[in-house]
């Protein structure tokens, strides 16, 4: 493993079809989870609804990692916004998963969700 | 030439005879005054104007020597000239002593003229000196020649030489002492007019030389030798004069630069001073001698150093010499004889001198003073700068550590949180449990626990909350102490868990959260349920077997979000099974090339450790995770937990627990009944509860079925678990059914009691009042009521309450054989006789939910066929329950309406206890015998 990502996060934006879309790359840890927590929070202040984030160049999560997109889905929930999880793999799928994600469904009914693309997150939200 | 006499003993200077005189050697000889006067002033004038000794010594010998050469010749000449017959033959030593005495004579000259101050006395002695030196030469000049006439000498004259000569000494001092300070001439025309004064003085002092003439004729003069004497001395002194007029050019030369240099030193803003070999001042500039002098005194070239740093030190200007000046002048003074380097002196009056010194070629000591007061003074604001600044940083270090001390005083709080006493539970053989936490910094997010919940169920529980430090520390001591308050009182995990999210994902906008996972392990029978919120899969390994994840999942991370059902997992556990639980700290350490070291490498781990004992395990995980990170920082806290179930130990009892599910049929209630009676009928002392814990299960089974499932089709399954200890019979029905809690159902209204409407809540009642706790809980997707009754003591149980209506003991089942005439058997559970017009029914063995309708059936059919009198024998039954109570109910109220009397009698302690629990109503329709009953039912008392 490259010795930068472990402590570098890239977050990058784009919008489509009033879907925006959230690439990371690098590591989502403790490090760089307060520089996670304030780039998604830019982005659902700026008014995002309906949220894709793409962790296909993520690596490492560990939980302060995951505190950053429980935080991202808090604050889109408070503006009636849905957040999906696409491309995760690897450990940080597995991480995703033993937090109980997945769970998450059941509860707040696809407002957060795992998806295994952009297109299938994108497909997936409600209208 | 004409003869002139030497002088004349004998006529004295009444004899004068005016000399011959040769013109040539007369000029001449003038000629000579001048240039030696010209030496003498320009010799003087040049050592007034050094401050060097040395060349003050330089210039006063040099003048001697001169001065007195000319002087000499400008006698030998004079004498020429005015006698130019005599021989010119000199004696060697009279000689010698006129040329040192003219040598003498000039450098008193010399130096009386260049030292000159207007003392008289000096100027006196000058002259007195001089006098007698330009005597001496007259008289040893005369001496040395000689002569072929005999010399006679004039005393008088001589007398009268001598004072002239002291005369003209001090005209010449005070001539050239003029000449110097106030003259505004040339040192050439000085010097002419002094040589006139100097040879006017002679030819008029030499007068007496010449009064007694005694010319002795016929003696030629060596002739020529004397005009080339004469013109070689002239031309001599002429070089000598144009050497001299080369030197004062040089010299003036010496001392515009001097001037310069002067002027130079002046404008340095520094004090300059130079000091010679001798370390006497040779010059300073005035800042200089503004520091060093004082009111009075001022410094003077040629002051010795020492003198002058001994005043300062005197006059208390240095601080560190007051007290003893002479060591500090010594110090100071071999300081400066052998300069190293800048040198720091402080003054009383505040100021900071910096004094610089270096020798000079010439031995000397140049040195400069600098005034660094100012750079002092910030030195000195930086310095306290500094001082402050340290103490600042003293405070910071400080507060540091304070904050250190807290931090170790929360990870001791937080350390002392968790159980760290091993083994945990010695004298418990049924299990084998160890734990460790590894925090990664001073107060960490992990945590564990395990805790006896009662003397056969142990909880335990590992967790990771995000992030560490102070926050996680926080939420990590908030959660466990909800997890074990809740634990103890609730008996599944997931209900715990389910509480224990709720109340943290209370005002948690931070959104932290903590994974967790709860275990309830029974160690009697080995059951665990387990609830796994968003927390790493353990391992569990069967007995012989490998270790193998229990992937279940029960719900996401607890915290952040409000309002989650978990679920939980039932396990059996056989003895030698063994589980481990670890944090991510465990998979997610990191070598120095930052991979990570997994979960498949933690089973492969596990797998290869073997057969050994949980802490041996667990020091083996923990080795191996240090040996793989080599020495890369740990990044999260470490933690694990280990157990292994051992199984019960055997005892004499064979079924300790009850513990039996049913499905949810009304049909199924008296299977378990038996069962349960069983179970309960192993301890003597819990005996006589079975009837009422009979009524128990009945009251509260029908419940769960008959409200528990309603519009369900599907089949679910009541668990009815049991347990006799402690001197108290325990019993917990669970059921999955819809929240039903029966003990929010009001106690039904005695005073309306069987008139009204239906009894609701009568079972309840009984049930409350019968038991020593009822105890609803629902947890999640579970109802969970647990009734508890304390066994009778040895003693016979008093009645609970006072015997109101005089029925007394009535042992149960006593019936007279008289009366048992006409008895049918109607059904599985009831009889009936008839009495004259009195009707008799016996419900047998049981009056509960599944006799009941029986029962209720024969008694409506009873008064539809116009029975008015009827007699409901209680004495055969074991025990009645709230379904038996309603039929009686219902049988009341249908023959209330036909106007006909119904009463009760006998039954065992349960059933009079159940009737006098039922309301005054039906206590006053109950007596304790048939004949009583037999005549109150016919009696007009209704």
């Amino acid at each position: 493993m490259d010795q930068r990502t472990r402590h570098t996060l890239i977050v990058g934006s784009r919008e489509d079809a009033g879907i925006t879309f959230v690439k990371m790359d690098g590591s989502l840890s403790a490090t760089t989870s307060d520089q996670g927590i304030q780039e998604m929070k830019k982005i659902v202040d700026a008014g995002a609804k309906k949220v894709v984030v793409n962790l296909a160049g993520v690596d490492y999560i560990s939980s302060g990692g995951i505190r950053v997109l429980m935080i991202a889905h808090k604050q889109l929930s408070q503006v009636q916004g849905e957040m999906k999880i696409a491309g995760a793999k690897g450990m940080v799928k597995e991480a995703l998963e033993a937090s109980g994600f997945h769970l998450l469904n059941r509860v707040y009914g696809g407002n957060i969700q795992l998806c295994s693309t952009d297109e299938e997150a994108a497909a997936a939200f409600k209208n | 030439m004409t003869p002139t006499s030497l002088g004349d003993s004998e006529s004295g200077w009444g004899f004068i005879l005016p000399g011959m005189c040769d013109p040539l050697l007369a000029i001449s000889s003038m000629l000579l005054g001048g240039s030696a006067a010209y030496v003498i002033l320009s010799l003087a004038e040049r050592m007034r104007a050094t401050d060097q000794v040395r060349l003050k010594w330089r210039w006063l010998s040099i003048g001697a020597v001169a001065a007195g050469l000319e002087i000499w010749a400008l006698h030998f000449i004079g004498n020429l000239a005015f006698c130019p017959q005599t021989p010119t033959e000199q004696d060697l030593l009279p000689a010698l002593a006129s040329v040192l005495s003219a040598g003498t004579a000039g450098a008193v000259a010399v130096y009386f003229i260049s030292s000159y101050d207007g003392s008289r006395t000096r100027l006196v002695c000058g002259g007195l000196l001089m006098g007698t030196c330009v005597s001496m030469v007259h008289f040893t000049s005369l001496l040395a020649m000689r002569q072929l006439v005999d010399l006679h000498v004039s005393v008088l004259a001589l007398v009268f030489s001598i004072l002239m000569s002291v005369a003209l000494g001090i005209a010449v001092i005070l001539l050239g002492a003029w000449n110097i300070t106030y003259g505004g001439w040339r040192v050439t025309e000085k010097a002419s007019a002094m040589g006139l004064a100097i040879s006017g003085a002679h030819f008029s002092g030499m007068i007496h030389a010449y009064s007694a003439p005694v010319i002795t004729a016929g003696v030629s003069p060596p002739g020529i030798e004397v005009e080339l004497l004469a013109v070689v001395v002239v031309a001599l002194s002429s070089v000598l004069a144009i050497i001299d007029r080369q030197l004062t050019t040089a010299s003036s030369l010496v001392r515009d630069t001097h001037a310069r240099m002067v002027e130079a030193i002046e404008s340095v803003p520094q004090g300059v001073s130079l000091f010679d070999a001798d370390d006497r001042l040779v010059i300073c500039n005035r800042k200089y001698r503004e520091v060093v002098s004082e009111e009075g005194i001022e410094v003077q070239p040629g002051d010795s150093f020492e003198s002058i740093i001994r005043r300062i030190a005197l006059r208390g200007d240095i601080p560190a010499a007051i007290g003893d000046v002479d060591s500090w002048v010594n110090t100071r003074l071999a300081m400066h004889r052998n300069p190293q380097g800048p040198y720091i002196q402080y003054r009383s009056n505040g100021e900071w001198i910096q004094v610089n010194e270096k020798k000079t070629q010439d031995g000397g000591v140049i040195a400069i003073s600098t005034d660094i007061t100012e750079l002092k003074q910030a030195e000195q604001a930086a310095e306290d700068a500094t001082a402050r600044l340290a103490d600042s940083l003293a405070l910071v270090e400080a507060a540091k550590a304070r904050m250190q001390e807290e931090l170790n005083v929360g990870r001791d709080i937080q350390r002392s949180m968790l159980p760290r006493v091993f083994p945990a539970f010695p004298d418990r053989k049924e299990l084998e449990l160890y734990a460790m936490l590894e925090p990664a910094m001073e107060v960490g997010g992990d945590l564990y626990d395990f805790f006896m919940v009662d003397d056969h169920r142990l909880c335990f529980a590992i967790g990771d909350v995000s992030g560490n430090g102070v926050p996680a520390a926080l939420f990590m001591a908030m959660t466990k102490i909800m997890v074990k308050t809740r634990a103890m009182s609730d008996p599944s995990p997931a209900s715990i868990i389910t509480y224990v999210n709720d109340a943290l994902s209370a005002d948690n906008d931070s959104c932290m959260f903590v994974t967790l996972y709860l275990g309830l392990l029974n160690l009697r029978n080995g059951t665990l349920v387990t609830t796994n919120a968003g927390h790493n899969p353990p391992l569990l390994k069967r007995q012989g077997g490998t270790f193998e994840w229990l992937k279940s999942q029960d719900g996401p991370i607890v915290g952040p979000i409000p309002g989650i059902a978990y679920k939980e997992n039932m396990i059996q556990l056989d003895p030698g099974d063994e589980l481990f639980f670890y944090t991510d700290g465990v998979t997610e350490a990191d070598n120095v090339r930052r991979e990570l070291f997994g979960s498949d490498r933690l089973k492969t781990l596990l797998e290869r450790s073997g057969e050994v004992s949980v802490v041996d395990r667990i020091g083996e995980v923990m080795k191996a995770v240090k040996a793989f990170s080599h020495g890369a920082p740990q990044a999260d806290d470490i933690t694990m937990l280990g157990l292994r179930y051992h199984g019960i130990a055997p005892s004499g009892v064979e079924m300790e627990v009850f513990r039996q599910t049913m499905p949810n049929q009304l049909t199924a209630i008296p299977v378990l009944q038996t069962a349960f009676e069983d179970y309960v009928a192993q301890w003597s002392g819990a005996r006589p509860l079975i009837p009422t814990l009979n009524m128990a299960l009945d009251d509260l089974l029908n419940n769960v079925v008959q409200y528990a499932f309603p519009n369900d089709s599907v089949p679910h399954h009541i668990v009815v678990e049991g347990d006799v200890r402690d001197g108290s019979v325990v019993l917990t029905i669970t059921d999955d059914g819809i929240p039903f809690n029966p003990l929010t159902v009001a106690a039904p209204d005695f005073a309306l009691l069987l008139h009204e409407r239906e009894i609701g809540g009568l079972g309840i009642h009984l049930i409350r009042s019968m038991f020593d706790e009822v105890v609803y809980r629902r947890t999640v997707g579970h109802n969970v009521l647990t009734v508890k009754k304390k066994l009778a003591s040895q003693e016979p149980p008093a009645p609970k309450e006072p015997d109101m209506t005089g029925i007394g003991a009535l042992e149960g089942g006593r019936m007279p054989q008289s009366l048992l005439q006409d008895s049918r058997r109607e059904g599985m559970s009831v009889e009936s006789r008839q009495n004259g017009a009195v009707v008799i029914v016996t419900p047998l063995e049981r009056f509960d939910t599944n006799s009941a309708p029986e029962v209720e059936r024969i008694l409506m059919d009873h008064i539809s066929h116009g029975v008015r009198q009827l007699v409901l024998d209680l004495s055969r039954i074991s025990y009645i329950s709230s379904i038996g109570v309603r039929v009686i109910v219902k049988t009341l109220m249908a023959m209330s309406k036909t106007g006909g009397n119904v009463v009760l009698y006998g039954g065992n302690d349960h059933v009079r206890t159940v009737i006098h629990l039922s309301g005054a109503l039906m206590m006053s329709l109950h007596v304790p015998t048939l004949e009583e009953a037999m005549t109150k039912v016919q009696g007009a008392d209704f």
